[in-house]
């Protein structure tokens, strides 16, 4: 697939987005339960604002991805059935609430409000960043996609933002925490990138169609595209097949892993077993993890095979499967 | 959004012109832009159905390719550097040229005519400027098939005939990728496939038609001809042989006279009053061929015998039983075609079995010209039809003429389930035009008009156009020694001669619709010399050249003056019978075009070709564009077409004559002939009665009509050239037998090719170039037509580009990995004249000793519309360049082609193929010239056609 | 009532005609233009509802052809649909058309990801979402005569490998070609169901009746023994 440098944009900035506000809200609601938990003021209002910040700029990024802009509205028509609708619906409501929850929380409104405020963009968020998961992860039609594994991943991802987000935000407002945030973010660093790795070792098992599957004809022998009817692109080879990418992906996963998990995991671990839970590790390391979200991200769609590639010839080839097509031996037999 | 609503203002018929297979059109029109074509439902050609190219149709009126203006050659032959004139202008420096060309004689006006769809009447005009060189495109086309065709059986393919496909069991295609008719063919196809019929194609490639094909027969290419002698090898063995339908319509039983040194060797043994004669094994009498039918002899076939003068004598079918039986069986010929025995065994018997013992018997009466009343009309329900595959090789008319024999053989011709004439084909033989037999270039002087057709179909060394010491009297040498039997003349050989100026230098060379400097030549790094080659004095050797275009196409670049012309919905036409008309086997259809478009409101300052030569007639003051007092005689091209005849009563249009119209075929010109013809659908259709439809070389009802209106001469069997007596006389002018006025030149080299070549009957040689290139340049190359676009003139358009902008060479993986090439390497394709560096692809579609690609797809960059850097220029290439244009024949160089008709061997082309050092992915060579100024103009980064 | 395209691959030669045809229709008609960009240059790129593909089976000389036309499948559980975020893609009840309504469309691009035959073409230009309508301007049309309320593809098609009709209606032409010869889909293992068909390649051979041959033609053996030929 080729990847669309919005909906990368996207997902690092309401990743952030979420994962923070996940993280600063949840401090917050632990002090319902009498918890000492709950960072400074100033702290959680410019967490609240860079929340908002991002995702406002991320949904102006993603909006880069719509022929028409001004008709985005329009997404939300077919919630019942859209994941990509869901989406547009969650996530402008998680802007919306988390609008209102940081006006609540700078006006100091009663706390029940706020609370009911802070859950709801909570959950909001969450169903968000399910629903932009399962937009690829329902594609049937890209087997890298198509798996449970790029849902949890995917939030996984959304927790490691903001840990590591959140890490900077105790290392310079509240201290006390940034031990267990520091050990926040090395886990879901080291969850994610066993998913990731799980993510690219199941690419070498998915049983891909063949092009006889595609055509649903002759099974019993290989089949060879000839002419694809254009010798130009069209928007079915340059969408759904990114020829560059797919030369450079040998160079840019190992270099995605790098950025996204190693160095960042070294960093924390580093100041975990130093204690120092410093800034000076954990800036570099949100630096890097963002970073390689984004190179990791455009790895996820350049990964992706759309099997409408077959058609063209443009498919990782399986060979030919033994099964009954229906072209063999039918053969009509005229008698003068 | 709105669905629905009108698409067009005005909906009015024409004929399409896509490519010349003459479909009709319905075109809708809305603001002077047309919005939509479709297939004419009643069109008999195509019944409704389009092509791709047809469905193109609008691209082509607005490609940015178009010419808008006359042009004068500023800058150097080739550099694209023109000046925009006016009309005026360009017409008078025209008749300047060309009337300066006549002073010094009119042979010195060479007017060469490539798609040419008005044939009859350029040839007439070439006539009263005076010239012998006037030629369409057959040489390098068809002739093969339409000679071997004609001689043979008086009518060929295309629109001479083609297959029933409504009651044929079994078609056999045999060396065609698309071909003409493009339509009928695959509504035929379809309809006998649906029909339970067998459909087998016989071609080194399996692709097209091939996809839909029962049986793939994966031929070396160059030996069709042995193949089919093999056919006919086992037909004769399983005694397959329509022998009632040799002995009534062709000269197989004929006696032929076995004596060789005298000059009668190989003629029909004649009595004295000049009849050939049969033995009659009733009688065991030598009786005259002539009384087969009404005295029901029984003629033999097999024999050998005495005539009283002492003659041994054969029938002709006995001589080319013994060749057959010699060297033609299965596995002999297995050996040369690479196809196996048991399967030309079989196609033989399968097609045998059919044609003899499964007959379409129609309940149609009919009466032969012998006055026998047939009760029903009986069918052989196996058909063929060949082009190119076969054209295209220096065996192309003997090879041909294996298939016609064979059709012969099973006694296909114009019966239902076989082949099919379309009148006004079939003609008697010998009663075909011949051109006029000038003998000496300079015989026609100023002022004079030439005295015949300047093409036709010669029965012996005394109907050459050669002057006295056997030089060719055509600029082209058609119809001289190397080319005897040039049918179409040879167009492909009239810049190197000219630029040879061999047999003599011309002064303007004319070319209306072809693209003779790019796709229709061969060798084009030779012929570009040939056109920008100065003499000493820096005066080009071809010193003028006119061309009359639409587009700006490589031949543009490299002309002196051009005459845009107007596109086929913008200007007059008649697609007539005089010519290649649309006919349908029931009967003769012509048709018109008509401006629908005006180009002027586009902004193009064009105009028709017909509009233009009317007008250059006036103006050179050619005695038939004047009336008796020297004024105009024809307004326009409307004009002339309405009331131009050639023939008292017969003009361009068959349909409607007579002053009201009431009146086909034959009558006075009538004013509102075009209008009548615009009410029917642009069309005239005359639907022949049933028993008119078949057999109409002995169809008595139907040849005393054709001959009412002019079709034939007389009502009388025409008799098929199984054995072909006009090539004997030129074998025994070989052999210094010939008693004719013309001999040839005492050139052993010639007279050993007429000797070998012209046999009568068929025979299988290897190509020549099998023997030049031999093993070094292993592998045959050639092209293919894409069914979606048309030679040169599709690329501009915008959409058929979009589904090719480049071509590759296909090759068999079998053959690549022996010459180590992998897929999509870049390789350099050799020939013996020169080199191609293009791109391979792979594919098992392709028999092993064949290399092919898209005819042409690759174009010099900036002609043709497009950018220079769009990949037609760097990623497309044209086979042309290795195609050599001519053979060393001991020390003379000779036009490369078959020895009997000239036919350009386009596939004859042998090449070596090895993997390009540099693989930069680009082809070489790459020519260019500068895009005219206001094609820039058009260059539009986005298209949105919606008028 | 599903309203589909039947396509004959035993007749089908792969000429493009109906590719153009469509262009040609659609551009001019309700859902065009459709746009074509760099048109004279490098890499002309257009929108098209409908292109031609080939294929090649097996190895020489054992080779088999087939060409695939391949247009919008309007199928009957169309992934395309759901996923719309707008409801511009959308399957029309009466007749099973798959439509995207250009007023509609934010221009995603989500459609054609959820389609498995790559049928859906993104108009840049237009910047909305474009596919074969199945002509649904020519087959309601009535000021068109009956004999052309066909799509243009079918209309145009050579080899008359096109045909158009109900697929669910036991009566239609469509449904009992596709009965009678074995029609197949594409992917049929996507749970997408698709409305047009395809007919497959069959091959027809001659029976040879062996005993009207005569295996030693007199004459044929009379000229072996003229000639000497063994
Ligand atoms: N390698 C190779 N070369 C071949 C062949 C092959 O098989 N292989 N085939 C050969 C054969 S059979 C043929 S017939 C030739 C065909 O080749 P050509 O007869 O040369 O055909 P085109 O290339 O289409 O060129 C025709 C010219 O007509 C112009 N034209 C188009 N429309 C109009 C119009 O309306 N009016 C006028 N006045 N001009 C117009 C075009 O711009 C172009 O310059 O190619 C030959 N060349
Ligand atoms: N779409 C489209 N239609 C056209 C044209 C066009 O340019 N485009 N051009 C028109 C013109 S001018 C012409 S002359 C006709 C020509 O029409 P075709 O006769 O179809 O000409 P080619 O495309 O040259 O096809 C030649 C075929 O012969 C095969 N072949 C090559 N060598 C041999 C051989 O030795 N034996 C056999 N059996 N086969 C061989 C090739 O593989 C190829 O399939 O088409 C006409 N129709
Ligand atoms: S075959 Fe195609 S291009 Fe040729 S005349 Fe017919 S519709 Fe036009
Ligand atoms: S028009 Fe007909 S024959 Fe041609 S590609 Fe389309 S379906 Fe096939
Ligand atoms: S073919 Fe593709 S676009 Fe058409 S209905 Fe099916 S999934 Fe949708
Ligand atoms: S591109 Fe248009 S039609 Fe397709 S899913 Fe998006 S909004 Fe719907
Ligand atoms: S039905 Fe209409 S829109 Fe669809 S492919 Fe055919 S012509 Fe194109
Ligand atoms: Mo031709």
């Amino acid at each position: 697939m080729h990847p669309p440098f919005s909906l990368i944009w996207f997902f690092i900035t309401a990743g952030i987005s979420i994962g923070l506000f996940n993280f600063v809200y949840f401090l917050e609601l632990l002090t319902l339960f009498g918890h000492q938990t709950a960072m400074p003021r100033q702290a959680v209002l410019i967490s609240l604002a860079t929340s908002l910040v991002l995702i406002a700029l991320g949904a102006i990024g993603a909006s880069f991805h719509l022929g028409h802009k001004l008709r985005a509205w329009k997404a939300i028509k077919r919630f019942h059935t859209s994941w990509l609708s869901r989406e547009a619906v969650f996530s402008g409501a998680y802007g919306f609430t988390l609008f209102l929850y940081a006006l609540s929380y700078y006006s100091n409104q009663n706390l029940a409000l706020q609370h009911f405020l802070g859950i709801l963009t909570l959950i909001l968020g969450w169903l968000s960043s399910f629903s932009t998961a399962m937009i690829y992860a329902s594609n049937k039609f890209v087997p890298e996609w198509n798996t449970s594994l790029t849902v949890l991943y995917y939030l996984n991802m959304y927790l490691m933002l903001g840990a590591s987000s959140a890490t900077i935000l105790t290392a310079l407002f509240a201290p006390q925490l940034s031990g267990e945030f520091f050990f926040l973010t090395a886990l879901f660093l080291v969850l994610g990138f066993f998913f990731r790795l799980f993510f690219n070792i199941r690419q070498a098992f998915i049983s891909h169609p063949t092009l006889n599957e595609a055509l649903n004809l002759a099974h019993n022998r290989p089949m060879r595209v000839i002419d694809t009817g254009s010798t130009t692109n069209n928007y079915c080879t340059t969408e759904f097949y990114y020829k560059k990418g797919k030369e450079l992906l040998s160079s840019i996963v190992p270099l995605s892993y790098i950025l996204t998990f190693l160095i960042p995991t070294f960093l924390t671990l580093y100041a975990l077993i130093t204690t120092r839970h410093e800034l000076i590790f954990i800036a570099p390391a949100f630096a890097f993890i963002t970073l390689g979200s984004f190179l990791e991200r455009w790895c996820f769609f350049v990964e992706g095979n759309h099997v409408q590639n077959l058609y063209y010839g443009i498919y990782p080839s399986q060979g030919y499967s033994l099964r009954k097509g229906y072209t063999e031996h039918k053969k009509t037999i005229i008698r003068y | 959004m709105e669905i629905g609503g009108s698409f067009y203002d005005r909906k009015t018929y024409s004929t399409c012109y896509m490519c010349a297979c003459r479909c009709g059109i319905e075109v809708y029109v809305r603001n002077n832009k047309v919005t939509y074509i479709k297939g004419n439902d009643v069109h008999p050609t195509n019944k409704g159905v389009l092509c791709a190219k047809g469905s193109s149709g609008i691209m082509k009126e607005y490609s940015p390719a178009r010419l808008k203006k006359p042009l004068l050659r500023v800058g150097p032959r080739g550099s694209g550097e023109f000046r925009e004139i006016e009309w005026e202008e360009a017409l008078e420096i025209a008749a300047s040229w060309i009337e300066e060309a006549r002073k010094k004689g009119p042979q010195k006006i060479a007017f060469f005519t490539g798609r040419d769809q008005m044939q009859q009447i350029n040839s007439w005009f070439s006539s009263q400027v005076g010239t012998v060189n006037w030629a369409a495109h057959g040489g390098f086309c068809s002739v093969n098939i339409a000679a071997a065709g004609l001689y043979s059986i008086g009518g060929s393919f295309w629109e001479f005939g083609e297959a029933d496909f409504e009651n044929t069991k079994y078609f056999m295609l045999i060396g065609v990728a698309e071909d003409h008719s493009s339509n009928p063919f695959k509504l035929g196809i379809q309809e006998m496939k649906r029909k339970g019929g067998k459909f087998v194609v016989v071609n080194p490639v399996r692709w097209g038609y091939g996809a839909i094909a029962d049986e793939w027969v994966a031929i070396k290419p160059g030996t069709d001809g042995a193949f089919f002698m093999g056919i006919m090898h086992a037909l004769f063995k399983y005694n397959l042989v329509n022998w009632e339908f040799l002995k009534e319509y062709t000269n197989a039983p004929w006696l032929v006279i076995e004596a060789p040194s005298t000059p009668k060797d190989g003629l029909f043994y004649k009595d004295s009053e000049g009849r050939p004669q049969v033995f009659d094994k009733k009688s065991g009498t030598f009786k005259p061929a002539d009384r087969i039918v009404p005295e029901d002899l029984d003629p033999t076939f097999i024999g050998e015998f005495e005539t009283k003068e002492g003659y041994k004598v054969r029938p002709a079918f006995d001589i080319f039983a013994e060749r057959l039986v010699k060297e033609y069986s299965p596995e002999q010929v297995s050996k040369i075609t690479g196809i196996e025995a048991k399967d030309i065994e079989r196609i033989a018997k399968e097609i045998g079995t059919i044609a003899l013992y499964h007959p379409t018997i129609l309940p149609i009466e009919w009466t032969d010209v012998w006055g026998r009343k047939h009760k029903h009309t009986i069918g052989r329900p196996v058909s063929f039809h060949m082009m190119r595959g076969v054209a295209s090789h220096t065996n192309g008319f003997q090879s041909a003429r294996t298939v016609f024999l064979l059709m012969m053989m099973l006694g296909v011709v114009d019966v239902p389930g076989g082949f099919l004439n379309k009148p006004p084909y079939p003609k008697h033989i010998e009663d075909l035009p011949k051109p006029f037999a000038l003998k000496s270039p300079n015989q026609i002087k100023y002022g004079e008009t030439y005295p015949g057709p300047h093409l036709g179909y010669i029965q012996s060394p005394d109907d050459l156009l050669v002057d006295e010491r056997g030089r060719p009297v055509r600029i082209d040498h058609a119809y001289s020694w190397w080319f005897p039997m040039a049918a179409h003349g040879c167009i492909q050989n009239v810049i190197p001669a000219a630029y040879e100026q061999d047999p003599y230098g011309i002064e303007v060379l004319m070319i209306y619709m072809a693209n003779m400097a790019w796709n229709s030549s061969q060798n084009i790094p030779y012929i570009i010399k040939a056109l920008t080659a100065t003499d000493q004095a820096g005066n080009y050797i071809i010193p003028k050249i006119i061309t009359i275009d639409a587009f700006y196409s490589e031949q543009v670049a490299y002309s002196d003056l051009v005459f845009p012309d107007a596109t086929y919905l913008e200007q007059w036409f008649a697609l007539s019978l005089l010519d290649r008309p649309p006919s349908a086997v029931d009967g003769p259809v012509d048709a018109i075009r008509h401006p629908i478009i005006n180009p002027k409101a586009n902004g193009y300052d064009v105009k028709g070709w017909g509009d233009v030569m009317v007008e250059l007639g006036y103006r050179l003051r050619l005695p038939a564009f004047l009336n008796e007092d020297g004024s105009r005689k024809y307004k326009d091209f409307k004009d002339f077409l309405i009331n131009w005849q050639p023939r008292p009563g017969v003009g361009a249009l068959a349909g409607w004559r007579g002053k009201n119209g009431d009146k086909h075929f034959i009558g006075e010109p009538n004013p509102n002939q075009l209008e009548m013809y615009l009410k029917n659908k642009g069309f005239f259709y005359y639907k022949l009665p049933e028993n008119m439809r078949y057999y109409r070389h002995a169809n008595k009802d139907y040849q005393e009509w054709a001959l009412s209106v002019g079709f034939i001469k007389k009502v009388a069997p025409m008799v098929f050239n199984f054995y072909l007596e006009p090539l004997q006389t030129f074998r025994l002018a070989g052999l210094g037998l010939w008693e004719g006025k013309n001999q040839p030149p005492n050139d052993p080299i010639l007279r050993e090719r007429l000797i070998k070549y012209f046999d009568p009957l068929p025979f299988w040689y290897p190509p020549f170039e099998e023997e030049i290139s031999g093993k070094e340049y292993p592998l045959y190359a050639f092209t293919q037509r894409p069914q979606w676009m048309y030679h040169s003139w599709d690329s501009q358009n915008v959409w058929l580009r979009q589904i090719s902008t480049r071509n590759y060479l296909y090759m068999n993986p079998k053959t690549a990995k022996e010459l180590n090439i992998e897929h999509l390497d870049w390789v350099i394709v050799e020939s013996r004249v020169g080199k191609v560096k293009c791109q391979v692809f792979l594919t098992n579609t392709t028999e092993p000793n064949s290399v092919w690609t898209w005819n042409a797809i690759g174009k010099m960059k900036g002609a043709w519309g497009l950018k220079p850097e769009a990949e037609e220029g760097s990623l497309g290439f044209l086979l042309n360049h290795v195609v050599p244009h001519s053979i060393k024949l001991g020390t003379k160089e000779v036009f490369y082609g078959d020895p009997i008709t000239g036919h350009l061997a386009w596939f004859d082309t042998k090449v070596k193929v090895y993997k390009a050092q540099d693989q930069t992915p680009e082809t070489w060579p790459q020519f260019e010239v500068k895009p005219l100024e206001h094609i820039k103009e058009h260059w539009t980064e986005l298209l949105r056609y919606k008028p | 009532m599903q309203l589909a395209l039947v396509i004959d691959l035993n007749t089908c030669v792969g000429c493009h005609a109906c590719a153009t045809n469509c262009k040609e229709w659609n551009t001019q008609a309700s859902f065009g233009p459709l746009s074509d960009f760099d048109p004279y240059g490098k890499e002309p790129q257009g929108v098209w509802y409908n292109r031609i593909m080939t294929y090649e089976v097996g190895d020489f000389p054992h080779t088999q052809v087939f060409h695939l036309p391949k247009s919008c499948l309007h199928c009957q559980d169309a992934p395309c649909v759901p996923v719309c975020p707008t409801g511009a893609s959308y399957k029309r009840e009466q007749d099973g058309i798959v439509l995207v309504n250009y007023d509609d469309c934010i221009g995603c691009k989500l459609c054609s990801w959820s389609c498995p035959y790559g049928c859906r073409e993104f108009d840049e230009a237009d910047k909305v979402m474009k596919k074969c309508t199945l002509c649904i301007d020519r087959i309601y049309d009535e000021s068109l005569p009956p004999e052309h309320r066909k799509p243009a593809c079918v209309l145009t098609c050579p080899a008359k490998a096109r045909f158009f009709g109900d697929i669910e209606d036991p009566n239609s032409e469509v449904y009992q070609m596709v009965k009678k010869r074995n029609g197949f889909v594409l992917f049929s293992d996507m749970g997408t169901n698709p409305a047009n068909h395809y007919l497959p390649r069959t091959e027809t051979d001659v029976k040879l009746d062996e005993h009207i041959l005569e295996h030693e033609n007199p004459l044929f053996l009379e000229v072996l023994r003229r000639h000497h030929v063994s």
